[in-house]
């Protein structure tokens, strides 16, 4: 019985102490925490809109957002959509910039992904993005050349992680559209 | 160098008792985040903080905790002190955060930490306590950085993102794989034999 009192109140005081220096840590860092992830956001939006030098973001759901870029005057110059779904081996998070017409693409960037290092993972690379900037959607992914507006050339090797990226593309492009209305 | 005293505690986790040569513990993320040599030095720095702390409250509180709940009272203050790392690394350190994914959490069930404080800091004062976590983090950290650098030379070509070998190099894209963490690791290991060995 002393035993068991013990033990419950040894455990109970560990509980307590790291219970309250958590908090303590927690409330200390959390506001710098979310403001390194909205600036990474921001950061990535304006890049994708050209002439963007501000944006406003929106949620459509837990994996899909979408931003609106102005420029200095204020004018609407697109729009970015942040999109997350499966690819090869895990989610792959990505933004991309959509004109105000919605019928083109003006850039890609991956935020996240875990796709085959030297294969899928040749997605982040900028040559194979470069294809974005300009490429009418919604998007398709070919293999070998292109011969038509919308498509793109898949990566050799890694087929499943390019159309992953154009599926994760068409389906944000689809819940934006949707969103909008 | 005698047995027991400070000295020896501090130095045996760096060379003798090595925790990845030697022990083999930890090996989750000695595999996995030791790609490149930026993350190597992060994931050793945030072992290092992990298990000094935890050496250092589990040394000076051992005497109140019964040995029955000893295992829960080190995993609580092992866990606490990994999340305020895992805190710290993202609010200052963004991307370092970002590249050790969940390794710094997992640091919680990384068995170096708990094996140290149930063979030592449970039976040793603070001193030697934290003499021994700065030993043997530091002998964990040494390993994970020659790693990445090996691993990173070969398979990016580059050394903590400086590229070293021009663009006629072919990068060897095994060693950013697990497999080519198994195959640099298991040649550290029969070289730390050797080298023991010879000088005996």
């Amino acid at each position: 019985m002393k035993l068991a009192l013990r033990m419950i109140s040894v455990l109970t005081g560990i509980g307590l102490f790291s219970g309250g220096s958590l908090a303590l840590t927690y409330n200390a860092t959390i506001r710098k925490i979310e403001d390194n992830e909205r600036k990474a956001k921001e950061l990535a939006a304006k890049e994708v809109i050209p002439g963007a030098t501000r944006v406003e973001e929106t949620v459509i759901d837990r994996a899909c957002s979408y931003f609106k870029g102005y420029d200095e005057a204020g004018n609407l110059v697109g729009y970015a959509v942040m999109n997350a779904e499966p690819g090869f081996q895990g989610n792959i998070k990505l933004i991309f910039g959509v004109t105000p017409d919605f019928k083109r693409s003006t850039g890609l960037i991956i935020l996240d992904n875990v796709e085959t290092p030297g294969l899928g993972n040749r997605i982040v690379e900028e040559p194979w993005r470069a294809q974005f900037a300009g490429l009418a959607l919604p998007g398709e992914a070919v293999k070998g050349t292109r011969s038509a507006e919308n498509q793109i050339v898949a990566i050799t090797g890694a087929t499943i992680s390019s159309d992953a990226v154009v599926r994760i593309i068409n389906n944000g492009l689809a819940k934006f559209q949707e969103a909008l209305k | 160098m005698k047995k027991g005293s400070a000295i020896y505690e501090f130095l045996k986790g760096i060379w003798k008792d090595n925790p990845v040569l030697v022990m083999l513990l930890g090996m989750c993320p000695v595999l996995a985040v030791s790609n490149t040599v930026i993350n190597g030095f992060a994931m050793g720095m945030a072992v290092l903080f992990v298990l000094v702390m935890s050496s250092l409250v589990i040394s000076t509180i051992k005497r109140i905790i019964p040995s029955q709940v000893r295992i829960p009272s080190f995993i609580i203050v092992i866990a606490t002190f990994v999340t305020i790392a895992d805190l710290f690394l993202r609010a200052q350190f963004p991307d370092i955060s970002k590249a050790l994914g969940p390794f710094i959490p997992l640091i919680i069930v990384n068995c170096i930490i708990l094996a140290r404080q149930e063979a030592f800091a449970s039976k040793n004062n603070p001193w030697k306590s934290l003499l021994d976590a700065l030993g043997m983090s530091i002998g964990f950290t040494w390993v994970l950085v020659l790693l990445g650098l090996v691993r990173e030379l070969l398979g990016f070509g580059t050394v903590a993102g400086f590229r070293v070998f021009g663009t006629w190099f072919e990068p060897w894209i095994v060693m950013i794989l697990p497999p080519g963490a198994f195959i640099t690791l298991g040649i550290f290991v029969g070289l730390q034999k050797l080298i023991m060995r010879r000088t005996g």
